[in-house]
């Protein structure tokens, strides 16, 4: 595997495997750079990014990035409430996942069961029809287990298996487990576990950060910089407004204008954040820019030419292959000259093979 | 290895597009799209089929993206390996497509703004792109102009030449 940056890491945990949470949990991330939004703010059509994907769009293209509407800088306002539910939503997160994941685990043992009694009723009945609907024979052992007695708040069942007294509430998972007693601890642990997941969720453990954690600025106490019309503005003038914001003056005059310019983008953005950076941090930020910058104008390695094909071996055969299946139709159709190809959205696209 | 200094935003948002483009594949098969290597995520390769009921039928095609430091901020190149004989593919294999031209530079003038390279376009909606453009080349903006004349004068000298080089293409 690729050996990630760890901010990425971070960002980029597991999937939920419902679609709909999985939905959710896009929602709340930039259409931009694909990580949570970062002071999300809008322009005037209502489309919403990180702070400074938009202020870096924006510098290229006075437009919405997705319905490209006219847009300004100054026009870019904060998304509060839709701050707050990232907020909540990624106290939520961790929850709903392993809630997901115990959710699978339980439904994967069900299986497991129904399949373990069909063929522990087929070696019972060997002359008999071989294999009786599971839920028949669940009814079966229910009426078998009619016995149960009330040990303290758990409502207690006889095993069919083994005849102990079982809670009902773990009676499959201890029969999946074989009827071991160490299995049915184990099982009730985890239950419980799971209880202790929904509590935090809406419980009070579940509490809100409202101070600014370390690194961070009170809010309300920094200002905005002004854009500098970077056309017309001298090395000794940019040396100065560098001087000024306590950044480096060194390089040629392209350099030093792309740093300023980075900066105001990098602190307005960072003064649109609900709990701003400090200073440092944001000047560590934008060294680390730099250095990106820098690193990525050296030339790349050349591609191994046998890596690249091994790597794409599978992928290229399986495309052939398809490819090759399809019956070309006796007679392609030439589009017409006076149609002129346009990037379509998917849903148009998949016209062309009609 | 990546390097250290490999600039974070256009890392994650490659690696986001190579997941989803790799979980949910692409519309009908049309292509697939990835790193070449693990140690550079910043060069893929794409593998297109040819669209159906066009000269392209049949053909399975190579291209090289070149994704940008700033990238999506700037679009990405892309390169057809081996070249391509079409009106938007230059002789050495570069798409000209309107997709792919920031909002910035419009080298062709024919290009209205809403067609361009912004932020939020992807390697899936260009390469969607791509394969309506092989089906119907803008001859407004022409890479190859010879290939322009003869789709305009001669069609169907143009598709013999297409399915000519296929043909050619698969039996190797
Ligand atoms: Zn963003
Ligand atoms: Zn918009
Ligand atoms: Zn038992």
């Amino acid at each position: 595997m690729v050996d990630l940056p760890r901010n990425i890491q971070d960002t980029d945990p597991e999937d939920f495997a419902n679609e709909l949470l999985r939905k959710v949990d896009n929602s709340l991330k930039c259409p931009i750079c694909k990580a949570y939004f970062d002071a999300a703010m809008y322009s005037d059509c209502g489309h919403t990014f990180c702070a400074v994907c938009l202020r870096e769009s924006l510098s290229v293209k006075q437009e919405c990035p997705i319905c490209r509407k006219p847009a300004k800088e100054l026009s870019m306002k904060k998304n509060i409430m839709l701050e707050d539910t990232l907020i909540l939503w990624q106290q939520a997160r961790d929850t709903l996942l392993t809630l997901e994941r115990l959710e699978a685990a339980k439904a994967s043992k069900k299986r497991k069961r129904s399949a373990s009694i069909q063929s522990i009723e087929s070696d019972s009945n060997e002359a008999g029809p071989s294999s009786r609907p599971a839920s028949t024979t669940v009814k079966k052992m229910k009426k078998r287990a009619e016995s149960t007695q009330k040990t303290g708040d758990s409502t207690m069942t006889e095993c069919p298996m083994c005849q102990n007294l079982v809670v009902e509430a773990i009676i499959n998972q201890h029969i999946d487990g074989g009827c071991n007693p160490e299995n049915d601890k184990k099982i009730t642990r985890d239950s419980q576990r799971a209880k202790d997941q929904w509590s935090s969720v809406f419980g009070k453990s579940a509490k809100r950060k409202a101070t600014p954690v370390k690194g961070e600025t009170e809010p309300g106490t920094l200002e905005k910089l002004p854009r500098g019309s970077y056309d017309i503005l001298k090395d000794k003038d940019l040396r100065r407004m560098l001087k000024e914001e306590g950044l480096p003056t060194d390089g040629e005059t392209e350099a030093m204008k792309s740093r300023h310019k980075q900066w105001v983008i990098f602190w307005n953005s960072n003064v649109d954040r609900k709990f701003p950076k400090s200073r440092e941090t944001v000047k560590e930020e934008l060294k680390k820019w730099e250095r990106e910058m820098a690193s990525s104008r050296r030339k790349r390695p050349q591609v191994n030419a046998v890596e690249h094909l091994k790597h794409h071996k599978t992928d290229f055969d399986k495309l052939v292959q398809n490819v090759r299946s399809r019956k070309p139709k006796s007679s392609a159709a030439a589009p017409s000259p006076n149609e002129v190809a346009e990037p379509v959205a998917p849903p148009d696209v998949m016209s062309i093979d009609d | 290895m990546l390097s250290r200094n490999t600039n974070a935003t256009a890392l994650r948002r490659l690696m986001t597009e190579y997941k989803q483009l790799t979980a949910n594949g692409s519309p009908d098969d049309m292509f697939t799209a990835g790193p070449i290597s693990e140690s550079d995520f910043f060069t893929w390769e794409a593998l297109i089929s040819g669209p159906k009921d066009t000269p392209f039928e049949g053909g399975v095609f190579a291209a090289k993206l070149t994704f940008p430091s700033d990238y999506p901020l700037s679009p990405f190149k892309m390169r057809f390996d081996p070249p391509l004989f079409h009106p938007n593919v230059y002789a050495d294999g570069n798409v000209c497509i309107s997709i792919l031209h920031a909002p910035g530079d419009d080298p062709t003038m024919y290009e209205s703004a809403s067609e361009r390279w912004s932020p939020v376009q992807s390697v899936e909606k260009v390469l969607l792109s791509v394969i309506s453009m092989l089906a119907e080349p803008n001859l407004e903006s022409g890479a190859n102009i010879d290939c322009c004349k003869l789709y305009r004068d001669n069609r169907e000298e143009y598709n013999r030449i297409v399915k000519a080089s296929i043909r050619e293409q698969l039996e190797l």
